[in-house]
């Protein structure tokens, strides 16, 4: 009978009710489908690394003989190694109006033990034989198809091969050509494998890299960063690097990846399961007070304490389950496919699909068992009293005069003010829960809009404030100085050179790159707050998240070389500056080479418009024009919007329900006061005017508090992307303006339809039935 | 007076007299035998006639009763702060077992705090209070809930029906805390309400609710039935159906009733009249011919 009891309370309080359901369901819905979105996607890359043995340690290098090989297998730990020749080339896909140049990352090898290639179509990879093994994506998206002759462009050299494989590879689940920045377009760059036959020539081979594979016991941080140092000395040189998964951009990018991913999912969760429990407070604290003579009942009539706390506390509980088993299942069947459909044209990993998690299940029980406490205490009050009190009724709750109420500025404000004042201060748990509510909804609008401007930020800052030419040519390595030179001064351009350089700082070691510029004017830097400045001409400038990486500040020293090169410099900071993409550091052609170094430029960029059959020169490997690739970058924003699509579809949703709970909440306990109001004369409209005004503190309040935790969210956000952007969260006027219009809409149309139902009060049967 | 809401009073030899062995049974052989299930197998019997029976016929007079309750110095003290209050002081009673008693008193003489005290919703601050021989002072809260449970049946003034629940639910409740209680649907028929046992309190009419009330409390069978103005929110004519039904659950099912009142009227209708006044119990006085609560007016 009980439970009939519970089911019927359950459907006459079903609009609250009905808010902590949906909050719950809320919470677990997106905390449980990111979750498993992300544990499955970190679960099938572990799976394809594991599968096709990703290795665990990079040497970068000039060169690599099997002596290399050897020094390397001695040492402890390693297991195998393999060389690899690592260039960058091009490929001209497509016949006329869709012809382009492509982007190809070009490994020449004779093996593939380590880092195998998963073959979709065609031969094994084949290191003594001849033919391309080439990307999937790549190939599919441009109707490459098996056996078809290709022409790709190394240089000046053009190397023809007949695809004999249709390829993935587990060192390469992400990767980016230069003008992609940050989202991958794998359609325009492309990834092939070659054995060393294809190479122009042959013999002349030097490889640049070896790969090493770690016994499976030995592949923890810890032990990995022994080896690291370990090879370090076996090969005593120092024009190489030696980095491993944590600095590899294809790993790196996709642990960073899912693991925001699980981070938005617990921030998501947190907020709406705050606000469900605070739904759950007010509403068992209005459902028990109200039938705290049922309970006196109940307790008279003989049922045990626990009967009737039980009975109580499973309306919480019953109603948490519900919501949380809902959500999570919702969630589960829903969120990873559709994200996870996204991750595939951003990452090339096979088998992605959502996995529930033991976290999965943790968070449901622990959500159902606080839901439930905290129903618990918020009705243990009327359970306390032997049943002879509870039969009673409440004595009256003390009344005490705030400062605000003695002050003399009291008796100046008008009674809806007063009486507002009043109504805030006496029910602070339900205030509080509309303005967590308002503020949840003001956050997730201000954070998701923000991560638009942020990006678009982010992009007007590199091709607007930072690099300022509309077309940036990147040189092939036949390009010597006397071609960029004259290229330069053809085109009115400014020559650079971007390199890779290696910093060791005490016991910190990182890689990063360099950039030289000479003399012109479409490279500018800014410092920390942002602010242009001039580039220091004495010395070498750092980025600051670099530095921070490094443990180093201004006026710091710090160690460094030129990846290939092992000459060491030993470098004072002067200038710490702000890069949001590329993390090292920038100097002036003279202090570059007062260090002796020769100034190879690798880029020359200028504002002039540049002839079609530019990219055609052997000497030129690609032309960038800064639109086209601010324009391609908008289109390859999809994760980025369904996150947004996300945080606004939430905002909204958070703010109705908690409003609408607000709104029934307090309406149903001050039915008797508008009734009352009424009988006294007041007009309907302005017992309306009195509730909305109510409404407007705490929804401006609300707000307030949005604005400053959606800016932290979103600092969150953009600072926690990976370790070679560094975001800055921007807010654009019209986020602000919309987030805060859109949350005053969403609280002002909520408490609309609530005010519209004073009319409905009936005064005669408001005022008869006491409780 | 409206007759229709009373099932016709018939006064059937037989039907007393299965009461009466009834009653004697169990003062006889021992007190924890289930009881009064007999009874509503009689009025089932009278069913087929269309009229539920209740036989409130002249009153016998039990000599063999033995004591059901004793108080003992009994205080009941509240403090608010550095004051005392006695709600209750030295009170010393006993109540006999199928007594219709009657407490009488003004407002605040400490009626409902003898009430909480008898049904265990209440502890005392001092002395003793025996029930059946055991001492409930002693009891946990636990115990004295299961004391509630077992052995007393409350009728309150407002009736306290669950309102989400409706007159048959709410008797049915009492399956839920007590073993072998009267199936609902013969306590509702006892008290005349059979037809509206699918009604939830608000459909009811006040004289309805407290009948069912009344079928909650007697579902439980229990030793004691307790009555806190049980027509204090209800017309005359209405009250004194109640009334009637109390009495009759006194005197033909052999139950204790006890009834606080303000109203000196329903004395006449009890075995045993207590006065309490300003916390103290003023007299006890026992009424050889109690009358018939059709003939009490107020």
């Amino acid at each position: 009978m009980l439970l009939r009891k519970m089911w019927r309370d359950l459907m006459k309080n079903k609009t609250q009710f009905i808010s902590i359901f949906l909050m719950s369901l809320l919470g677990m819905l997106v905390f449980v489908g990111l979750d498993a979105e992300s544990s499955g996607a970190a679960a099938a890359a572990e799976t394809y690394y594991k599968k096709y043995n990703l290795c665990d340690i990079w040497i970068q290098g000039a060169g690599f003989t099997d002596d290399d090989i050897r020094t390397a297998r001695h040492v402890t730990g390693v297991t195998d190694v393999e060389k690899r020749l690592a260039l960058t080339g091009t490929m001209d896909v497509g016949d006329g109006e869709d012809a382009f140049t492509a982007y190809m990352y070009l490994n020449f090898m004779n093996s593939d033990n380590i880092n195998s290639l998963m073959v979709y179509e065609g031969d094994p990879f084949d290191g003594e034989g001849e033919g391309v093994w080439i990307q999937e994506w790549f190939a599919r998206t441009n109707g490459i198809k098996l056996g078809d002759n290709i022409k790709l462009k190394l240089d000046s050299n053009v190397i023809n091969g007949i695809v004999r494989g249709i390829v993935d590879a587990p060192d390469y689940v992400y990767y980016v050509s230069e003008s992609d920045v940050m989202y991958p377009n794998y359609q325009k760059c492309g990834l092939v494998f070659l054995p060393p036959s294809m190479y122009p020539d042959p013999s002349g081979i030097i490889y640049n890299q070896l790969i090493v594979d770690v016994r499976e016991d030995m592949s923890d941080d810890e032990t990995i960063s022994v080896i690291k140092e370990k090879l370090e000395a076996a090969f005593d040189r120092d024009d190489i690097a030696v980095t491993d998964r944590d600095q590899n951009l294809s790993y790196a990018t996709y642990d960073a990846e899912t693991k925001q991913h699980k981070a938005m999912g617990l921030m998501f969760a947190a907020v709406f399961l705050a606000i469900a429990l605070l739904g759950i407070v007010t509403t068992m604290a209005r459902v028990t007070t109200s039938q705290r003579t049922q309970i006196g009942t109940l307790k008279a009539l003989g049922f045990s304490k626990t009967t009737i706390t039980f009975h109580y506390v499973s309306y919480g509980f019953v109603i948490s389950t519900l919501g949380c088993i809902t959500g999570a299942w919702i969630g589960y069947l829903t969120l990873p496919p559709w994200i996870l459909g996204m991750f595939v044209g951003s990452y090339l990993v096979p088998g992605l699909t959502g996995r529930l998690t033991g976290l999965d299940i943790e968070a449901i029980i622990t959500a159902i068992i606080i839901s439930t406490l905290v129903s618990f205490l918020s009705c243990r009050k009327e359970l306390k009293d032997p049943p002879a009190v509870t039969l009673k009724p409440p004595a009256p709750r003390k009344v005490r005069h705030s400062a605000l109420e003695k002050s003399s500025l009291w008796l100046r404000l008008d009674f809806s003010t007063q009486w507002n004042i009043r109504d805030v201060f006496r029910n602070k748990l339900r205030s509080l829960m509309g303005i967590m509510g308002v503020m949840g909804c003001s956050m997730l609008l201000i954070c998701g809009f923000g991560c638009f401007d942020s990006i678009n930020g982010l992009m007007d800052k590199m091709y607007g404030e930072l690099m300022t030419a509309d077309n940036k040519v990147l040189l092939s390595k036949d390009a010597g100085y006397d071609y960029a030179y004259d290229l330069a001064s053809r085109y009115k351009g400014q020559m650079i050179e971007e390199t890779s350089v290696e910093f060791v700082s005490d016991n910190v070691k990182k890689s990063g790159s360099a950039t030289i510029i000479d003399k012109g004017n479409y490279v500018h830097i800014q410092d920390k707050n942002l602010k242009p400045v001039k580039l220091n001409r004495s010395g070498i400038a750092m980025t600051g998240k670099m530095a921070g990486l490094l443990k180093v500040k201004e006026g710091d020293f710090v160690r460094w070389h030129l990846v290939g090169d092992d000459e060491w410099q030993y470098s004072r900071i002067m200038q710490i500056y702000r890069d949001p993409s590329v993390q090292g550091i920038t100097m002036c052609r003279e202090v570059f080479e007062d260090m002796e170094y020769s100034f190879r430029p690798t880029a020359v960029l200028t504002n002039m418009s540049l002839p079609a059959d530019l990219s055609d020169e052997d000497e030129v490997s690609t032309v960038l024009n800064v639109a086209d690739m601010k324009k391609s970058f908008a289109e390859t924003m999809e994760m980025l919007n369904a996150m947004v699509y996300i945080m606004v579809i939430a905002a909204v949703l958070l703010g109705v329900v908690v409003l609408y709970n607000l709104g029934v909440l307090s309406f149903v306990e001050k039915t008797r006061e508008i009734a009352t109001l009424k009988v006294l004369g007041f007009k309907s409209s302005g017992i309306r005017n009195i509730l909305q005004k109510q409404n407007i503190w705490l929804t401006v309040a609300g707000i307030g508090i949005g604005l400053y935790t959606g800016w932290g969210m979103l600092y969150v956000i953009c600072t926690t992307v990976s370790e070679t952007l560094d975001m800055y969260p921007i807010l654009s006027v019209p986020t602000y303006i919309i987030s805060i219009c859109g949350t005053f809409m969403v609280s002002i149309g909520v408490n609309f339809m609530f005010s519209g139902k004073v009319k409905t009060i009936d005064m005669v049967d408001a005022l008869k039935g006491v409780e | 007076m409206s007759s229709s809401l009373m099932p016709s009073l018939m006064i059937r030899s037989e039907v007393r007299q299965k009461v009466n062995d009834n009653k004697r049974g169990r003062y006889m052989f021992g007190k924890k035998k289930k009881q009064d299930t007999n009874l509503f197998e009689i009025i089932d019997l009278e069913k087929d006639s269309g009229d539920t029976v209740l036989d409130i016929g002249q009153n016998e007079t039990e000599t063999e009763h033995g004591v059901l309750i004793e108080f003992r110095d009994v205080c009941k003290k509240y403090s608010q702060g550095e004051n005392e209050f006695y709600a209750l002081k030295n009170a010393n009673l006993t109540i006999n077992e199928g007594e219709m008693v009657v407490i009488l008193g003004p407002s605040g003489a400490g009626k409902s705090t003898l009430l909480n005290l008898l049904g265990g919703m209440d502890s005392a601050s001092s002395g003793h209070i025996w029930f059946d021989g055991e001492d409930l002072t002693t009891y946990s809260d636990n115990r004295l809930t299961r004391y509630r449970a077992e052995n007393v049946g409350v009728v309150f003034q407002f009736y306290n029906l669950i309102p989400t629940l409706t007159a048959y639910e709410n008797v049915a409740l009492m399956k839920d805390i007590k073993e072998g209680t009267t199936d609902p649907v013969e306590a509702l028929s006892a008290v005349g309400l059979k037809e509206h046992m699918h009604q939830f309190p608000s459909q009811m009419s006040g004289g309805e609710q407290q009948r069912t009330s009344i079928a909650r409390a007697i579902a439980k069978n229990p030793k004691l039935l307790l009555c806190d103005e049980p027509t204090g929110a209800l017309d005359t004519g209405t009250g004194k159906e109640v009334l009637k039904l109390l009495q009759s659950m006194s005197k033909d099912r052999g139950r204790t009733v006890v009834m606080v009142t303000h109203n000196s009227f329903f004395a006449d209708i009890a075995d045993t009249v207590i006065r309490v006044k300003n916390g103290g119990i003023e007299n006890i006085v026992h009424n050889d011919t109690p009358k018939n609560a059709s003939e009490v007016f107020w």
